[in-house]
């Protein structure tokens, strides 16, 4: 008894001593408060609340009446979630695989599937869903003009569209996150299965996936709240059908009577009950199976599989896919060129609408905005992760559990949540009014959104680090600020860098977070997408995100190009 | 640690790189026309610039078309030395952004798009009574609001479109009235929208109701059985409810759409501006159709009411809604001093049968047919939200 309150003391004695730690944790806490918690709790106010009365059943008795139809949207949004989840997953897991482990025949091939895993992550919203319209639509290149069905009455539309559509979005983030984890398993824990007669299967059943377990299902669970979140391809291409998101959407954007806001508010709380839910399940079915590589990185290169009868399938089936994927682009740029989507002459026209009427001006706050949150968010979701995973005190679950928050929540319900709370400053003090309506709002906005997709891929690098490695550090005098900059950035400097990439991407894409907080002076490119693709004119808008897909992929090479030389300049420094 | 400032000089580098300097919609002002305080317009309005305030802006919620919402706001800016921003809006977010910044408005004025969320600010106290001097040009009492607090600047009309290749393609015939549209013939075929979330969809039912009725009314709202039964069959024939009032216009030119109910001036748009003149057929309802109005107003807070009341009489006036037509929004004017848009006119909509719109009812009762509706119909997955 005596021992442990001592040992308690002694470890509240060591948190303490650490000023930075304390700090840092500090500050977390008010910016999860203020910007994460606060706009939530609003919701969640206005979710208990009618345009009479301040607390009442009546919002949530409404939304599960059979006439709200939001019964039925849950599990539209359930079943495309978790098709949507394990579709994206296994693809994820499979271009990793492939990336990391198999030796492929030429430069080329790897190149194109790493542009492949990476152009669904640059381009903006709707995108996808247009092209794909364009192939499987009623009058789709592939089901009308080529299968000749005439009659098709919108037989695409609805699952088929939204889960195809979303599986190509999401799966590169389930890429990203599995890629650096297959990086950092040693590779001599599969040697060794090798050696003492182990098939390739075995070997990938028995060592690599137990591995990747834990990973796996961060991605399934990042891709399920991603896709029960997304909004914009729904719209698009979902038909009739609705999901939760465009439910929550369309109940704000419709005039559906004074009390609408509260009944879109108790949707959102459901919304969120439902993704907390799952996030629990995965942490705590999944994460007991945590194992730890022990020696953090990968000791040495891996010996990558030649053999024949594993590299040619997976190759034939990723270049498939790969080709597949880069149609859609393709058929993005050059819907970008057509005259409209029945006549494809070459017309400039589009490019010319975004030049001349000013549209340009979206562009540079766009992209100061994002460039602004990206190493923000980079920075802060490697501490984050680190706490989560190294550190321990009383709330640091709060801290990991806040920090997935903002994704299980909707981009407008967030948006909301934003105005609601801030318009006339924090409960209606005047507080922090001033950031309303200017840049800084946005880039909050943009910052919490990208978070738990830092955090998650920090957190998945960080539990492959043994302890052992920062221990030592610490033994030999450093305080948590030096070994975390020391020690441990450099370990996940992959992560750090995926998640600045994932994070500015993230930004310049966003669209249902922002939409609500964009003003006359501070317009956003996805904005103007948005606004030609809500007017039918679909050239108008992939121009745009022709463009936005430019910028973001220059952006993406330019720091990918960074990243190697400091790779380089840090194994120059191991060899000397 | 060398590690980590590697990382923020980079971030830094980058930041820098990316600072393009930042700049919105602005129309701003070259001087103008003005030479005396006084500004007296043609069209029979006078304005004291004296009166506007000092910073000389002005930012409107727009809910009619971007090119249009531009136009006029560049026009005001020139006309009266000022500096005007916009930011278009939906017809829900307008309701939503004003009832969210509840009183304290980043804008000043509203213009355009159809009266259904200016009734509802108006009802939730945030629109500013005033009473135009251009208002005596509005001659039809339904066009403006009865206490001033808005007016009417255009109206868009209800009928049919369809995609002329996929029609004759699957052996169709052109619906010209209501009733065609339950035929067997075009089950799967029609695409409109969604009235929980499209006022266009709203003001359909609100037709259909009050022809189907005929006069008949039923404890303070029309006899609606009839048309209950009617969108039965309708729904029966519907592939789609578009969650926007413009889907099926958006559509029809590709040919997702094969034959569309919605309004007409956005068939045109898309036929006009859009390039798909041989695509797309128009028809108004032989038997009548019914149409929305579009307003302006003055938002309850505006940081700028006098130069808000100068933009309301110019919004009213025939240099202001003539524009419209120039810039992809070919809505008839109601303005009777104004000339129609040449454009909707060529494109067939001269001889349009409109019936005599009851808007009283349709402010009240509403909600009352869009339930109806549902009930009624909401017995598949075509139907979510209510």
């Amino acid at each position: 008894m005596a021992s442990s309150v001592q040992a308690k003391s002694l470890d509240r004695k060591k948190f303490f001593s650490d000023p930075f730690m304390v700090f840092v944790i500090f500050f977390l806490i008010i910016f999860f408060t203020l910007f994460i918690v606060y706009p939530l709790v609003i919701l969640l106010k206005d979710g208990f609340a009618s345009s009479t009365e301040s607390f009442t059943f009546s919002s949530f008795a409404y939304v599960f009446s059979a006439y709200s139809g939001f019964l039925k949207a849950m599990e539209n949004s359930i079943i495309i979630g978790l098709a949507v989840g394990v579709g994206a997953a296994i693809l994820g897991l499979l271009f990793a695989y492939v990336d990391v482990y198999v030796k492929l025949k030429t430069k080329f091939l790897r190149i194109l599937f790493k542009i492949v895993s990476f152009l669904p992550v640059v381009s903006p919203p709707f995108v996808i869903s247009i092209s794909l319209i364009l192939l499987f639509g009623d009058t789709g290149f592939i089901t009308h003009d080529l299968l000749h069905i005439i009659d098709a009455q919108h037989a695409f539309y609805g699952f088929p569209g939204i889960i195809m559509v979303e599986i190509v979005t999401f799966f590169p983030v389930a890429y990203l996150m599995l890629k650096g984890l297959l990086k950092n398993i040693d590779p001599s824990l599969e040697e060794a299965a090798r050696d003492m007669g182990a098939g390739r299967w075995k070997v990938f059943t028995t060592v690599t996936l137990p591995l990747m377990l834990p990973g796996i299902g961060n991605a399934f669970l990042v891709t399920f709240v991603e896709s029960v979140a997304d909004f914009a391809n729904p719209m698009i291409i979902g038909g009739s059908l609705e999901t939760m998101s465009t439910c929550i959407y369309n109940q704000i954007m419709g005039s559906n009577g004074p009390d609408a806001q509260y009944q879109a508010a108790a949707m959102s709380c459901i919304l969120l009950l439902i993704s907390m839910s799952i996030f629990i399940v995965q942490k705590y079915a999944l994460e007991r199976k945590t194992v730890s590589t022990l020696s953090g990185k990968a000791t040495r290169q891996r010996m990558l599989i030649t053999d024949k009868s594993v590299t040619i399938p997976l190759t034939i089936i990723c270049l498939l896919i790969s080709i597949f994927v880069i149609s859609l682009y393709v058929l993005v740029i050059c819907c970008s060129f057509w005259k409209n989507l029945v006549n494809y002459s070459f017309t400039w026209k589009h490019y010319e609408t975004i030049f001349k009427d000013g549209g340009m001006s979206a562009f540079g706050p766009t992209l100061t905005m994002s460039a602004i949150a990206a190493p923000i968010t980079a920075i802060m979701s490697m501490i984050i992760a680190y706490i989560i995973v190294k550190k321990k005190f009383h709330g640091k679950g709060a801290i990991e559990f806040v920090s997935m928050l903002a994704m299980a929540v909707p981009g407008t319900i967030l948006g909301v949540g934003f105005i609601r709370g801030y318009v006339q400053g924090v409960f209606h003090t005047g507080f922090l009014q001033q950031i309303y309506n200017t840049m800084w709002i946005i880039i909050i906005v943009f910052i919490v959104r990208s978070l738990p997709v830092g955090v998650r891929s920090g957190v998945s690098a960080l539990r492959q680090i043994d302890k052992s490695i920062e221990e030592s550090a610490y033994d030999l005098g450093g305080n948590s600020f030096h070994v975390f900059g020391t020690v441990t950035l450099p370990l996940i400097s992959d992560s750090f860098f995926s998640s600045l990439v994932t994070s500015f991407v993230r930004s310049i894409t966003a669209i249902s977070a922002v939409i609500m907080l964009v003003t006359p002076e501070l317009q956003l490119v996805t904005c103007q997408i948005n606004e030609f693709a809500g007017k039918g004119d679909y050239c108008t808008a992939t121009a745009y995100a022709t463009m936005l897909i430019i910028i973001a992929s220059l952006a993406v090479g330019i720091m990918n190009l960074v990243m190697k030389l400091i790779g380089r300049g840090t194994k120059l420094k191991e060899e000397a | 640690m060398k590690h980590v400032s590697r990382l923020m000089m980079l971030s830094a580098a980058m930041l820098m790189a990316m600072s393009l300097t930042a700049c919105g919609n602005t129309n701003t002002d070259d001087g103008g026309d003005i030479t005396d305080t006084i500004y007296k317009d043609a069209s029979g309005y006078s304005i004291d610039t004296s009166t506007f305030e000092s910073d000389k802006k002005l930012t409107v919620y727009g809910g009619c078309e971007e090119p249009y919402l531009k136009a006029v706001t560049a026009a005001f800016a020139k006309k009266f030395g000022v500096t005007c921003n916009y930011i278009r809006l939906s017809s829900g977010e307008i309701e939503t952004k004003i009832k969210e910044e509840n009183g304290n408005p980043s804008a000043d004025v509203l213009f355009g798009g159809t009266t259904d969320p200016y009734n509802a600010l108006k009802t939730a106290n945030l629109l500013e009574k005033y009473e135009a001097q251009r208002a005596s040009h509005i001659k039809e009492s339904y066009f403006k609001d009865s206490d001033h607090y808005w007016h009417g600047i255009y109206k868009g009309i209800l009928g049919f479109m369809y995609n002329k290749k996929r029609v004759s393609e699957l052996n169709l015939d052109v619906p010209q009235d209501w009733d065609d549209l339950i035929k067997d013939e075009y089950k799967g075929k029609i695409t409109w929208s969604n009235p929980s979330t499209a006022g266009t969809a709203k003001l359909v039912i609100n037709t259909v109701v009050q022809m189907k009725a005929a006069g008949k009314k039923v404890g303070g709202k029309y006899d609606d059985t009839a048309a209950m039964e009617y969108f039965k069959k309708l729904d029966a024939n519907t592939v789609e409810y578009t969650k926007s009032g413009s889907g099926a216009s958006k559509q029809v030119g590709k040919g997702e759409c094969v034959i569309g109910i919605g309004f007409l001036h956005d068939a045109i748009y898309q036929m006009v501006d859009q390039g798909y003149d041989q695509e797309i057929g128009i028809v108004s309802p032989s038997s009548g159709t019914a149409f929305e109005v579009g307003a302006t107003a003055i938002l309850k807070g505006a940081k700028h009411p006098n130069i808000a009341k100068a933009f309301e009489e110019f919004a009213l006036s025939p240099e202001c809604v003539e524009m419209g037509a120039n810039n992809g929004s070919y809505q008839f004017l109601v303005l009777d001093d104004a000339k129609q848009p040449q454009v909707a006119i060529n494109a067939g909509l001269s001889t349009i049968k409109t019936i005599d719109y009851d808007f009283d009812d349709a402010k009240t009762n509403t909600t009352n047919y869009v339930q109806d509706f549902l009930k009624n119909v909401n017995q598949d997955d075509r139907f979510k939200t209510a």
